[in-house]
């Protein structure tokens, strides 16, 4: 029987997420659902275990949210909603030979109104469709 | 004793985001600035030749 070591990154929505001391905190987790037209607050934790033998190594990651026809959706602001950047983590000595590296990440929203329909946010790492979770908001007029 | 206190992640995870892209205005002030400082030595060589 072999034993799973690391896995790929997990995406999930939450009403808030923060990251202290290298843990995930999340609260309202686990929705694939919003109301549509009002100001929404929202935030993507990611859970990713590192192999052991990407430590220190940066990696390119992108965490796009995207219309159901793939177009970016863009905030108040004009910009893409979106998290882009080099992301690294590293080996604390003491971790055991060949631990996968947990490493959390987290993306908040705040205050972005969504026509109703169909979302996704995808993250890219290296340019690499690696994961990808998909919600709905609902109600009011498309 | 608080449980939650016995768990531990020391992995030590760095993240740096892209800079902001240059918003209209800006672009125009740098493209401004580049027209602006274009030395006057090259002109004075082309005016030569």
């Amino acid at each position: 029987m072999s034993i799973e070591t690391s896995y790929g990154p997990l995406l999930i929505l939450c009403d808030w997420a923060e990251v202290i001391n290298g843990k995930l905190y999340m609260m309202g987790a686990g929705w694939s659902r919003i109301a549509a037209n009002v100001p929404a607050n929202l935030a993507v934790a990611l859970i990713w275990k590192i192999p052991w033998t990407h430590a220190n190594e940066p990696q390119r990651i992108e965490l796009v949210l995207l219309t159901e026809d793939g177009t970016p959706v863009v905030d108040s602001g004009g910009k893409d909603v979106a998290l882009k950047g080099q992301f690294e983590a590293g080996r604390p000595p003491g971790l055991k030979f060949g631990s996968p590296l947990d490493a959390p990440l987290v993306f908040g929203v705040r205050n972005l109104p969504l026509s109703p329909g169909r979302y996704r946010f995808e993250l890219k790492i290296n340019d690499s469709l690696s994961a990808g979770v998909t919600f709905d908001a609902v109600g009011g007029t498309p | 004793m608080n449980r939650l206190s016995k768990t531990t992640n020391p992995v030590e995870v760095k993240f740096t985001p892209d800079p902001e892209p240059a918003s209209e205005y800006q672009r125009f002030v740098d493209l401004a600035k580049r027209i602006v400082s274009v030395p006057k030595a090259d002109t004075k060589e082309k005016a030569k030749g």
